[in-house]
Protein backbone atom coordinates (compact mmCIF):
# COMPACT_ATOMS: atom_id res chain seq x y z
CA UNK A 1 0.00 0.00 0.00
CA UNK A 2 1.37 3.48 -0.84
CA UNK A 3 2.74 5.69 1.92
CA UNK A 4 1.48 9.24 2.34
CA UNK A 5 2.48 11.96 4.78
CA UNK A 6 -0.18 12.89 7.32
CA UNK A 7 0.85 16.14 9.04
CA UNK A 8 -1.84 15.73 11.66
CA UNK A 9 -0.27 12.45 12.77
CA UNK A 10 3.30 13.61 12.33
CA UNK A 11 4.24 10.57 10.27
CA UNK A 12 3.76 8.62 7.09
CA UNK A 13 0.79 6.29 6.93
CA UNK A 14 -0.67 3.68 4.62
CA UNK A 15 -3.34 4.82 2.17
CA UNK A 16 -4.78 2.87 -0.77
CA UNK A 17 -3.83 5.56 -3.30
CA UNK A 18 -0.81 7.73 -4.00
CA UNK A 19 -1.00 11.20 -2.48
CA UNK A 20 -2.57 13.83 -4.72
CA UNK A 21 -3.46 17.32 -3.59
CA UNK A 22 -5.79 20.03 -4.88
CA UNK A 23 -4.66 23.57 -5.63
CA UNK A 24 -7.04 24.96 -3.03
CA UNK A 25 -8.60 23.05 -0.16
CA UNK A 26 -12.02 23.71 1.32
CA UNK A 27 -11.54 24.08 5.09
CA UNK A 28 -13.31 25.56 8.07
CA UNK A 29 -12.88 26.49 11.72
CA UNK A 30 -15.71 26.11 14.23
CA UNK A 31 -15.62 27.72 17.65
CA UNK A 32 -17.44 25.19 19.81
CA UNK A 33 -17.47 27.55 22.78
CA UNK A 34 -20.15 29.72 21.23
CA UNK A 35 -22.60 27.15 19.90
CA UNK A 36 -26.02 26.92 21.56
CA UNK A 37 -27.40 24.26 19.20
CA UNK A 38 -29.99 26.49 17.58
CA UNK A 39 -29.74 24.15 14.56
CA UNK A 40 -30.06 27.00 12.07
CA UNK A 41 -27.11 25.55 10.15
CA UNK A 42 -28.78 22.15 10.14
CA UNK A 43 -31.98 23.51 8.69
CA UNK A 44 -30.19 25.74 6.18
CA UNK A 45 -28.49 22.65 4.78
CA UNK A 46 -31.59 20.49 4.98
CA UNK A 47 -33.77 22.98 3.17
CA UNK A 48 -31.17 23.42 0.44
CA UNK A 49 -29.99 19.92 -0.32
CA UNK A 50 -31.83 17.07 1.42
CA UNK A 51 -35.53 17.85 1.35
CA UNK A 52 -36.57 15.20 -1.16
CA UNK A 53 -37.96 11.72 -0.99
CA UNK A 54 -35.44 9.22 0.26
CA UNK A 55 -33.42 11.91 2.01
CA UNK A 56 -35.56 12.11 5.12
CA UNK A 57 -32.85 10.63 7.33
CA UNK A 58 -30.04 12.70 5.78
CA UNK A 59 -28.54 15.55 7.75
CA UNK A 60 -25.38 16.54 5.89
CA UNK A 61 -24.89 19.15 8.57
CA UNK A 62 -25.92 18.26 12.09
CA UNK A 63 -25.25 19.51 15.60
CA UNK A 64 -25.07 16.84 18.26
CA UNK A 65 -24.59 16.94 22.00
CA UNK A 66 -21.43 15.49 23.44
CA UNK A 67 -20.55 13.33 25.24
CA UNK A 68 -23.79 11.37 24.83
CA UNK A 69 -25.29 12.41 21.53
CA UNK A 70 -24.40 11.26 18.08
CA UNK A 71 -25.71 11.03 14.55
CA UNK A 72 -25.74 8.24 13.64
CA UNK A 73 -26.10 6.97 17.15
CA UNK A 74 -22.74 6.34 18.81
CA UNK A 75 -20.73 6.80 15.60
CA UNK A 76 -17.50 7.89 17.26
CA UNK A 77 -17.63 5.57 20.23
CA UNK A 78 -18.18 2.62 17.93
CA UNK A 79 -15.24 3.43 15.69
CA UNK A 80 -12.94 4.18 18.62
CA UNK A 81 -13.93 0.82 20.00
CA UNK A 82 -13.14 -0.93 16.70
CA UNK A 83 -9.74 0.77 16.56
CA UNK A 84 -9.03 -0.33 20.11
CA UNK A 85 -9.98 -3.91 19.25
CA UNK A 86 -7.67 -3.84 16.23
CA UNK A 87 -4.74 -2.41 18.17
CA UNK A 88 -5.37 -3.00 21.89
CA UNK A 89 -3.80 -0.52 24.27
CA UNK A 90 -1.60 1.09 21.63
CA UNK A 91 -3.70 3.95 20.25
CA UNK A 92 -1.45 6.60 21.77
CA UNK A 93 0.50 9.73 20.91
CA UNK A 94 4.07 10.77 21.52
CA UNK A 95 2.98 14.33 22.07
CA UNK A 96 5.44 17.14 21.68
CA UNK A 97 5.16 20.43 19.81
CA UNK A 98 6.97 20.09 16.53
CA UNK A 99 7.50 21.73 13.16
CA UNK A 100 4.81 22.42 10.60
CA UNK A 101 5.02 18.85 9.32
CA UNK A 102 4.29 17.40 12.77
CA UNK A 103 2.83 20.18 14.92
CA UNK A 104 1.48 17.99 17.72
CA UNK A 105 4.04 15.19 17.77
CA UNK A 106 3.53 11.68 16.48
CA UNK A 107 0.59 9.30 16.60
CA UNK A 108 1.95 5.85 17.39
CA UNK A 109 -1.31 3.94 16.98
CA UNK A 110 -3.01 2.71 13.84
CA UNK A 111 -5.35 4.65 11.56
CA UNK A 112 -8.54 3.29 10.00
CA UNK A 113 -6.48 2.39 6.91
CA UNK A 114 -3.76 0.62 8.86
CA UNK A 115 -6.31 -1.20 11.03
CA UNK A 116 -8.33 -2.54 8.09
CA UNK A 117 -8.71 -6.27 8.37
CA UNK A 118 -7.29 -6.36 11.90
CA UNK A 119 -10.48 -5.98 13.90
CA UNK A 120 -12.37 -9.15 14.90
CA UNK A 121 -14.94 -10.04 12.26
CA UNK A 122 -13.44 -7.82 9.56
CA UNK A 123 -14.51 -8.68 6.03
CA UNK A 124 -11.83 -10.10 3.71
CA UNK A 125 -10.27 -7.43 1.53
CA UNK A 126 -11.41 -4.62 3.77
CA UNK A 127 -9.58 -1.39 2.82
CA UNK A 128 -10.84 0.82 5.60
CA UNK A 129 -11.84 -0.07 9.14
CA UNK A 130 -15.45 0.92 9.65
CA UNK A 131 -18.98 -0.23 10.20
CA UNK A 132 -22.37 0.20 8.59
CA UNK A 133 -24.86 1.91 10.92
CA UNK A 134 -28.31 0.38 11.16
CA UNK A 135 -31.42 2.16 9.93
CA UNK A 136 -32.41 2.77 13.54
CA UNK A 137 -29.12 4.50 14.24
CA UNK A 138 -29.71 6.94 11.40
CA UNK A 139 -33.32 7.60 12.22
CA UNK A 140 -32.99 9.76 15.31
CA UNK A 141 -30.51 12.59 14.77
CA UNK A 142 -31.22 14.06 18.20
CA UNK A 143 -31.44 10.89 20.20
CA UNK A 144 -29.93 11.25 23.67
CA UNK A 145 -29.78 14.97 23.28
CA UNK A 146 -31.76 17.13 25.62
CA UNK A 147 -34.89 18.57 24.10
CA UNK A 148 -37.43 20.58 25.99
CA UNK A 149 -40.38 18.23 25.73
CA UNK A 150 -42.21 18.80 28.99
CA UNK A 151 -45.41 20.64 29.66
CA UNK A 152 -45.48 24.39 29.27
CA UNK A 153 -47.90 25.36 32.03
CA UNK A 154 -48.58 28.90 30.98
CA UNK A 155 -47.13 31.93 29.28
CA UNK A 156 -43.49 32.14 30.26
CA UNK A 157 -43.76 29.24 32.70
CA UNK A 158 -41.49 26.48 31.46
CA UNK A 159 -40.96 24.83 34.82
CA UNK A 160 -42.34 21.51 33.63
CA UNK A 161 -39.87 21.22 30.77
CA UNK A 162 -37.64 18.23 30.49
CA UNK A 163 -33.94 17.65 30.53
CA UNK A 164 -31.98 14.45 30.51
CA UNK A 165 -30.14 13.80 33.78
CA UNK A 166 -27.09 12.60 31.91
CA UNK A 167 -26.32 16.15 30.84
CA UNK A 168 -26.31 17.64 34.29
CA UNK A 169 -22.56 17.86 34.69
CA UNK A 170 -21.15 19.19 31.45
CA UNK A 171 -21.73 18.90 27.78
CA UNK A 172 -21.11 20.77 24.60
CA UNK A 173 -22.44 20.94 21.10
CA UNK A 174 -20.53 19.41 18.22
CA UNK A 175 -21.21 20.80 14.77
CA UNK A 176 -20.49 18.32 12.03
CA UNK A 177 -20.43 18.11 8.28
CA UNK A 178 -18.19 16.36 5.77
CA UNK A 179 -14.57 17.26 6.51
CA UNK A 180 -13.59 16.96 2.83
CA UNK A 181 -10.60 15.03 4.10
CA UNK A 182 -7.20 15.08 2.46
CA UNK A 183 -7.20 11.26 2.60
CA UNK A 184 -10.93 10.47 2.54
CA UNK A 185 -12.08 7.18 4.03
CA UNK A 186 -15.10 7.14 1.71
CA UNK A 187 -12.90 7.53 -1.36
CA UNK A 188 -10.53 4.81 -0.21
CA UNK A 189 -13.38 2.40 0.47
CA UNK A 190 -15.26 2.84 -2.80
CA UNK A 191 -14.72 -0.25 -5.00
CA UNK A 192 -15.83 1.62 -8.15
CA UNK A 193 -13.73 4.75 -7.80
CA UNK A 194 -16.94 6.74 -7.87
CA UNK A 195 -15.67 9.22 -5.28
CA UNK A 196 -13.17 11.92 -6.13
CA UNK A 197 -11.59 15.09 -4.77
CA UNK A 198 -11.97 18.09 -7.02
CA UNK A 199 -8.53 19.42 -7.99
CA UNK A 200 -9.67 23.05 -7.79
CA UNK A 201 -11.00 23.11 -4.23
CA UNK A 202 -10.55 19.69 -2.62
CA UNK A 203 -14.28 19.10 -2.29
CA UNK A 204 -15.06 15.38 -2.08
CA UNK A 205 -17.93 14.34 -4.35
CA UNK A 206 -19.70 11.14 -5.31
CA UNK A 207 -20.18 10.58 -9.04
CA UNK A 208 -23.85 9.66 -9.10
CA UNK A 209 -23.45 7.90 -12.46
CA UNK A 210 -20.67 5.61 -11.29
CA UNK A 211 -22.08 4.89 -7.82
CA UNK A 212 -23.95 1.61 -7.52
CA UNK A 213 -24.95 1.97 -3.91
CA UNK A 214 -22.67 -0.65 -2.37
CA UNK A 215 -22.48 1.58 0.72
CA UNK A 216 -18.76 0.99 1.18
CA UNK A 217 -18.38 4.75 1.56
CA UNK A 218 -20.97 4.77 4.32
CA UNK A 219 -18.98 2.06 6.04
CA UNK A 220 -15.60 3.65 5.38
CA UNK A 221 -16.25 7.27 6.31
CA UNK A 222 -15.21 7.45 9.96
CA UNK A 223 -17.37 10.55 10.49
CA UNK A 224 -20.39 8.86 8.91
CA UNK A 225 -21.04 11.69 6.49
CA UNK A 226 -21.66 9.57 3.41
CA UNK A 227 -25.28 8.44 3.33
CA UNK A 228 -27.30 5.99 1.30
CA UNK A 229 -30.48 7.10 -0.45
CA UNK A 230 -32.88 4.19 -0.85
CA UNK A 231 -35.05 5.84 -3.50
CA UNK A 232 -32.19 6.31 -5.97
CA UNK A 233 -30.09 3.43 -4.61
CA UNK A 234 -26.92 5.45 -4.62
CA UNK A 235 -25.01 7.28 -1.90
CA UNK A 236 -24.93 11.02 -1.35
CA UNK A 237 -22.94 13.41 0.79
CA UNK A 238 -22.22 17.06 1.52
CA UNK A 239 -21.16 18.88 -1.65
CA UNK A 240 -19.72 21.91 0.21
CA UNK A 241 -22.34 24.05 -1.57
CA UNK A 242 -19.96 24.06 -4.53
CA UNK A 243 -22.02 26.44 -6.67
CA UNK A 244 -21.51 29.06 -3.95
CA UNK A 245 -17.88 28.09 -3.52
CA UNK A 246 -17.31 28.58 -7.23
CA UNK A 247 -18.67 32.11 -7.01
CA UNK A 248 -21.42 31.13 -9.38
CA UNK A 249 -24.29 32.76 -7.51
CA UNK A 250 -25.35 35.63 -9.80
CA UNK A 251 -27.21 37.44 -7.04
CA UNK A 252 -24.82 37.25 -4.13
CA UNK A 253 -21.56 37.08 -6.01
CA UNK A 254 -21.85 38.83 -9.36
CA UNK A 255 -18.08 39.19 -9.71
CA UNK A 256 -17.38 35.54 -8.99
CA UNK A 257 -15.96 35.77 -5.47
CA UNK A 258 -16.41 32.48 -3.56
CA UNK A 259 -19.23 32.45 -1.03
CA UNK A 260 -19.44 30.54 2.22
CA UNK A 261 -21.68 27.48 2.30
CA UNK A 262 -25.29 27.68 3.43
CA UNK A 263 -24.56 26.20 6.85
CA UNK A 264 -21.71 28.65 7.45
CA UNK A 265 -23.56 31.74 6.32
CA UNK A 266 -26.64 30.88 8.38
CA UNK A 267 -24.77 30.57 11.69
CA UNK A 268 -26.47 32.73 14.29
CA UNK A 269 -23.89 32.27 17.00
CA UNK A 270 -21.03 33.38 14.76
CA UNK A 271 -19.08 30.23 15.47
CA UNK A 272 -18.06 29.47 11.88
CA UNK A 273 -15.29 30.66 9.62
CA UNK A 274 -14.86 29.02 6.24
CA UNK A 275 -12.00 29.36 3.85
CA UNK A 276 -10.00 27.94 1.00
CA UNK A 277 -6.38 27.25 1.84
CA UNK A 278 -3.78 27.11 -0.89
CA UNK A 279 -1.78 23.89 -1.08
CA UNK A 280 1.66 23.10 -2.43
CA UNK A 281 2.20 20.13 -4.73
CA UNK A 282 3.53 18.12 -1.79
CA UNK A 283 0.42 18.73 0.31
CA UNK A 284 1.80 21.43 2.59
CA UNK A 285 -0.36 24.46 3.19
CA UNK A 286 1.25 27.39 1.43
CA UNK A 287 2.45 29.69 4.21
CA UNK A 288 0.00 32.58 4.36
CA UNK A 289 0.14 34.27 7.75
CA UNK A 290 -2.49 36.80 6.64
CA UNK A 291 -5.03 34.06 5.81
CA UNK A 292 -7.48 33.72 8.72
CA UNK A 293 -7.53 29.93 8.47
CA UNK A 294 -3.78 29.57 8.18
CA UNK A 295 -3.35 31.85 11.15
CA UNK A 296 -5.79 29.94 13.36
CA UNK A 297 -4.87 26.40 12.35
CA UNK A 298 -1.21 26.41 11.40
CA UNK A 299 0.34 29.48 13.00
CA UNK A 300 -1.47 29.72 16.34
CA UNK A 301 -2.75 26.14 16.43
CA UNK A 302 -5.85 27.28 18.25
CA UNK A 303 -8.15 25.13 16.10
CA UNK A 304 -7.73 21.35 15.98
CA UNK A 305 -8.87 18.50 13.71
CA UNK A 306 -11.66 16.18 14.84
CA UNK A 307 -10.33 12.73 15.74
CA UNK A 308 -7.04 13.10 13.88
CA UNK A 309 -6.15 9.54 14.89
CA UNK A 310 -8.62 8.23 12.31
CA UNK A 311 -5.98 9.22 9.75
CA UNK A 312 -8.07 10.91 7.08
CA UNK A 313 -6.52 14.37 7.68
CA UNK A 314 -9.88 16.13 7.99
CA UNK A 315 -10.09 19.77 6.90
CA UNK A 316 -12.55 20.81 9.57
CA UNK A 317 -10.94 22.32 12.66
CA UNK A 318 -12.44 23.11 16.04
CA UNK A 319 -11.63 25.51 18.84
CA UNK A 320 -12.27 23.16 21.78
CA UNK A 321 -14.76 24.02 24.53
CA UNK A 322 -13.10 25.45 27.60
CA UNK A 323 -15.11 23.67 30.28
CA UNK A 324 -14.73 20.05 29.20
CA UNK A 325 -12.35 17.61 30.95
CA UNK A 326 -9.02 17.53 29.17
CA UNK A 327 -8.86 13.77 28.79
CA UNK A 328 -12.07 13.78 26.79
CA UNK A 329 -10.88 16.64 24.61
CA UNK A 330 -7.49 15.02 24.03
CA UNK A 331 -9.17 11.89 22.75
CA UNK A 332 -11.36 13.95 20.44
CA UNK A 333 -8.89 16.56 19.19
CA UNK A 334 -5.46 15.10 19.86
CA UNK A 335 -2.60 16.39 21.96
CA UNK A 336 -2.86 20.03 20.89
CA UNK A 337 -5.74 20.77 23.25
CA UNK A 338 -3.78 22.38 26.10
CA UNK A 339 -1.98 24.75 23.78
CA UNK A 340 -5.18 25.68 21.93
CA UNK A 341 -7.10 26.42 25.10
CA UNK A 342 -4.30 28.47 26.58
CA UNK A 343 -4.27 30.61 23.44
CA UNK A 344 -8.02 30.95 23.26
CA UNK A 345 -8.57 31.58 26.97
CA UNK A 346 -6.58 34.81 26.87
CA UNK A 347 -6.23 35.88 23.23
CA UNK A 348 -3.60 38.44 22.33
CA UNK A 349 -4.50 41.40 20.14
CA UNK A 350 -4.01 39.66 16.79
CA UNK A 351 -5.94 36.55 17.76
CA UNK A 352 -8.73 38.67 19.23
CA UNK A 353 -8.92 40.62 15.98
CA UNK A 354 -9.05 37.51 13.79
CA UNK A 355 -11.77 36.00 15.98
CA UNK A 356 -13.99 38.93 14.96
CA UNK A 357 -13.98 37.67 11.37
CA UNK A 358 -16.20 34.70 12.21
CA UNK A 359 -19.39 35.13 10.26
CA UNK A 360 -18.61 38.71 9.41
CA UNK A 361 -19.43 38.24 5.74
CA UNK A 362 -20.97 35.77 3.32
CA UNK A 363 -17.99 35.98 1.00
CA UNK A 364 -15.08 33.69 1.81
CA UNK A 365 -12.28 35.70 3.39
CA UNK A 366 -8.88 34.95 1.90
CA UNK A 367 -6.83 37.61 3.66
CA UNK A 368 -7.00 39.91 6.61
CA UNK A 369 -5.14 43.01 7.71
CA UNK A 370 -5.09 44.81 11.04
CA UNK A 371 -5.00 48.57 11.54
CA UNK A 372 -3.59 49.02 15.00
CA UNK A 373 -5.07 51.39 17.56
CA UNK A 374 -4.34 52.32 21.17
CA UNK A 375 -4.93 50.07 24.15
CA UNK A 376 -8.39 50.76 25.55
CA UNK A 377 -8.83 48.30 28.40
CA UNK A 378 -7.44 45.51 30.49
CA UNK A 379 -9.85 42.83 31.62
CA UNK A 380 -9.47 39.84 33.87
CA UNK A 381 -10.18 36.47 32.24
CA UNK A 382 -10.38 32.98 33.69
CA UNK A 383 -8.27 30.32 32.05
CA UNK A 384 -9.59 26.75 31.81
CA UNK A 385 -7.43 25.68 34.74
CA UNK A 386 -9.16 28.28 36.91
CA UNK A 387 -6.27 30.72 36.99
CA UNK A 388 -6.81 34.36 36.16
CA UNK A 389 -4.93 36.39 33.58
CA UNK A 390 -5.12 39.95 32.33
CA UNK A 391 -6.20 40.38 28.73
CA UNK A 392 -5.39 43.58 26.91
CA UNK A 393 -8.03 45.09 24.62
CA UNK A 394 -6.76 47.23 21.75
CA UNK A 395 -8.75 49.58 19.56
CA UNK A 396 -7.70 47.58 16.50
CA UNK A 397 -9.57 47.25 13.22
CA UNK A 398 -9.51 43.94 11.38
CA UNK A 399 -10.23 44.07 7.66
CA UNK A 400 -11.33 41.08 5.60
CA UNK A 401 -10.66 40.67 1.87
CA UNK A 402 -12.31 38.32 -0.62
CA UNK A 403 -10.55 36.25 -3.29
CA UNK A 404 -10.54 39.19 -5.69
CA UNK A 405 -8.62 41.26 -3.16
CA UNK A 406 -11.61 43.48 -2.45
CA UNK A 407 -12.20 44.67 1.08
CA UNK A 408 -15.58 43.31 2.13
CA UNK A 409 -15.74 43.92 5.86
CA UNK A 410 -13.96 45.75 8.67
CA UNK A 411 -14.60 45.39 12.37
CA UNK A 412 -13.22 47.70 15.02
CA UNK A 413 -12.77 46.53 18.58
CA UNK A 414 -13.82 49.21 21.02
CA UNK A 415 -13.57 49.81 24.73
CA UNK A 416 -15.76 47.30 26.61
CA UNK A 417 -18.80 48.51 28.53
CA UNK A 418 -18.96 48.07 32.28
CA UNK A 419 -22.33 48.36 33.98
CA UNK A 420 -22.50 49.57 37.54
CA UNK A 421 -23.57 46.66 39.82
CA UNK A 422 -27.16 46.69 41.05
CA UNK A 423 -26.22 47.52 44.62
CA UNK A 424 -24.39 50.66 43.50
CA UNK A 425 -27.00 52.07 41.14
CA UNK A 426 -27.87 55.75 41.80
CA UNK A 427 -25.30 56.00 44.54
CA UNK A 428 -24.88 59.75 44.14
CA UNK B 1 -56.27 4.77 26.03
CA UNK B 2 -57.20 5.94 29.48
CA UNK B 3 -54.64 6.27 32.24
CA UNK B 4 -56.33 3.25 33.79
CA UNK B 5 -55.07 1.11 30.89
CA UNK B 6 -51.73 2.86 30.63
CA UNK B 7 -49.02 0.83 32.38
CA UNK B 8 -46.89 3.96 32.50
CA UNK B 9 -49.65 5.94 34.21
CA UNK B 10 -48.96 8.92 31.99
CA UNK B 11 -45.39 9.27 33.17
CA UNK B 12 -42.93 10.99 30.91
CA UNK B 13 -40.50 8.55 29.23
CA UNK B 14 -37.59 10.06 31.11
CA UNK B 15 -39.16 9.01 34.40
CA UNK B 16 -39.81 5.42 33.45
CA UNK B 17 -37.64 2.52 34.54
CA UNK B 18 -34.65 1.53 32.40
CA UNK B 19 -35.26 -1.54 30.25
CA UNK B 20 -31.97 -3.24 29.54
CA UNK B 21 -33.17 -4.95 26.35
CA UNK B 22 -34.03 -1.63 24.67
CA UNK B 23 -31.18 -1.04 22.17
CA UNK B 24 -32.01 2.64 21.77
CA UNK B 25 -31.77 3.43 25.46
CA UNK B 26 -28.84 5.51 26.56
CA UNK B 27 -26.45 3.65 28.79
CA UNK B 28 -23.61 5.88 29.84
CA UNK B 29 -21.57 6.90 32.81
CA UNK B 30 -21.39 10.39 34.08
CA UNK B 31 -18.08 12.02 33.36
CA UNK B 32 -16.62 14.35 35.95
CA UNK B 33 -16.79 18.01 35.14
CA UNK B 34 -17.56 21.44 36.50
CA UNK B 35 -20.92 22.98 35.52
CA UNK B 36 -19.85 26.34 36.95
CA UNK B 37 -16.94 26.40 34.51
CA UNK B 38 -19.43 25.74 31.73
CA UNK B 39 -21.67 28.51 33.01
CA UNK B 40 -18.86 31.04 33.26
CA UNK B 41 -17.53 29.99 29.88
CA UNK B 42 -20.87 30.59 28.15
CA UNK B 43 -21.36 33.95 29.87
CA UNK B 44 -17.86 35.06 28.87
CA UNK B 45 -18.43 33.95 25.29
CA UNK B 46 -21.59 35.96 24.87
CA UNK B 47 -20.20 38.97 26.71
CA UNK B 48 -17.34 38.71 24.24
CA UNK B 49 -19.86 38.83 21.41
CA UNK B 50 -21.26 42.09 22.77
CA UNK B 51 -24.29 40.76 24.65
CA UNK B 52 -25.17 42.64 27.84
CA UNK B 53 -26.57 41.15 31.05
CA UNK B 54 -30.29 41.16 30.16
CA UNK B 55 -29.59 39.61 26.77
CA UNK B 56 -27.45 36.87 28.28
CA UNK B 57 -30.08 36.29 30.96
CA UNK B 58 -32.64 35.59 28.25
CA UNK B 59 -30.57 32.67 27.01
CA UNK B 60 -31.05 31.03 30.39
CA UNK B 61 -34.75 31.84 30.67
CA UNK B 62 -35.95 29.93 27.64
CA UNK B 63 -36.08 26.12 27.45
CA UNK B 64 -35.52 26.35 23.74
CA UNK B 65 -31.85 27.18 24.34
CA UNK B 66 -31.16 23.75 25.67
CA UNK B 67 -27.71 24.16 27.15
CA UNK B 68 -28.32 27.34 29.05
CA UNK B 69 -31.76 26.19 30.18
CA UNK B 70 -30.23 23.00 31.51
CA UNK B 71 -27.75 24.99 33.57
CA UNK B 72 -30.58 27.07 35.00
CA UNK B 73 -32.53 23.95 35.90
CA UNK B 74 -29.54 22.54 37.69
CA UNK B 75 -28.08 25.60 39.35
CA UNK B 76 -31.14 27.80 39.90
CA UNK B 77 -31.98 31.22 38.47
CA UNK B 78 -30.47 33.17 41.39
CA UNK B 79 -27.04 31.67 40.90
CA UNK B 80 -27.25 32.26 37.15
CA UNK B 81 -28.04 35.93 37.71
CA UNK B 82 -25.27 36.43 40.22
CA UNK B 83 -22.71 34.73 37.97
CA UNK B 84 -23.72 36.92 35.04
CA UNK B 85 -23.23 39.99 37.20
CA UNK B 86 -19.88 38.74 38.49
CA UNK B 87 -18.50 37.88 35.07
CA UNK B 88 -19.64 41.15 33.51
CA UNK B 89 -18.22 43.15 36.40
CA UNK B 90 -14.88 41.47 35.83
CA UNK B 91 -14.59 41.57 32.05
CA UNK B 92 -17.31 43.97 30.85
CA UNK B 93 -19.26 43.65 27.63
CA UNK B 94 -17.24 43.75 24.44
CA UNK B 95 -18.09 46.36 21.85
CA UNK B 96 -17.43 46.28 18.13
CA UNK B 97 -18.26 48.39 15.16
CA UNK B 98 -18.60 46.51 11.89
CA UNK B 99 -18.72 48.16 8.48
CA UNK B 100 -19.40 46.41 5.22
CA UNK B 101 -17.97 47.54 1.93
CA UNK B 102 -21.14 48.73 0.28
CA UNK B 103 -19.56 49.09 -3.13
CA UNK B 104 -18.98 45.35 -3.21
CA UNK B 105 -22.31 44.55 -1.60
CA UNK B 106 -24.31 46.91 -3.82
CA UNK B 107 -23.05 45.02 -6.81
CA UNK B 108 -24.79 42.01 -5.38
CA UNK B 109 -28.32 41.43 -4.14
CA UNK B 110 -27.14 42.05 -0.61
CA UNK B 111 -27.22 45.82 -0.81
CA UNK B 112 -28.50 47.30 2.43
CA UNK B 113 -31.70 48.57 0.85
CA UNK B 114 -32.66 45.05 -0.17
CA UNK B 115 -31.51 43.08 2.85
CA UNK B 116 -29.61 43.60 6.06
CA UNK B 117 -25.86 43.04 5.97
CA UNK B 118 -25.03 39.52 7.09
CA UNK B 119 -24.85 39.13 10.82
CA UNK B 120 -26.57 42.43 11.63
CA UNK B 121 -24.96 45.36 13.37
CA UNK B 122 -22.86 45.19 16.51
CA UNK B 123 -22.47 48.89 16.95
Amino acid sequence: MPKVWNWQLGREMDYPYEASFPEWQFAFVFNINRCIACQTCTMACKSTWTFSEGQEHMWWNNVETKPYGGYPQGWDVKLLSLLEQANPGAQAWTAQPGPETAPWGRFDGRTIFESAGHAPGAAPGQRVLGYLPTDAEWSSPNIHEEVATGTVRGPGDYSGSAQLPEHQVWFFYMQRLCNHCTYPGCLAACPRKAIYKRPEDGVVLIDQERCRGYRKCVEGCPYKKAMYRPTTRVSEKCVACFPRLEGGDPLLSPHGAPLETRCMSACVGKIRLQGLVHMERDGRWTPAPDSPLYFLVRERRVALPLYPQFGTAPNGFYIPPRWVPRGYLAQMFGPGVDHALEQYGCPDRELLAVLQLFRAQQQVLFRYAIEKGPKVAEIEVTLPDGSRRTQEIWNDTVIGFNKLGEEVVRTTIEEPTFTRPREHLNSI
Amino acid sequence: MSTHDDPYQGRHPRDRAIEAEDPMLLTAERAPGDPLAMLDGLIEEYAGLGWDGPHIQRLFDSPFFQGTWGLRQRLGPELIGSRIDAVLARRGVARFCTEWNMEVLRASACAPDTCAPPGGSHA
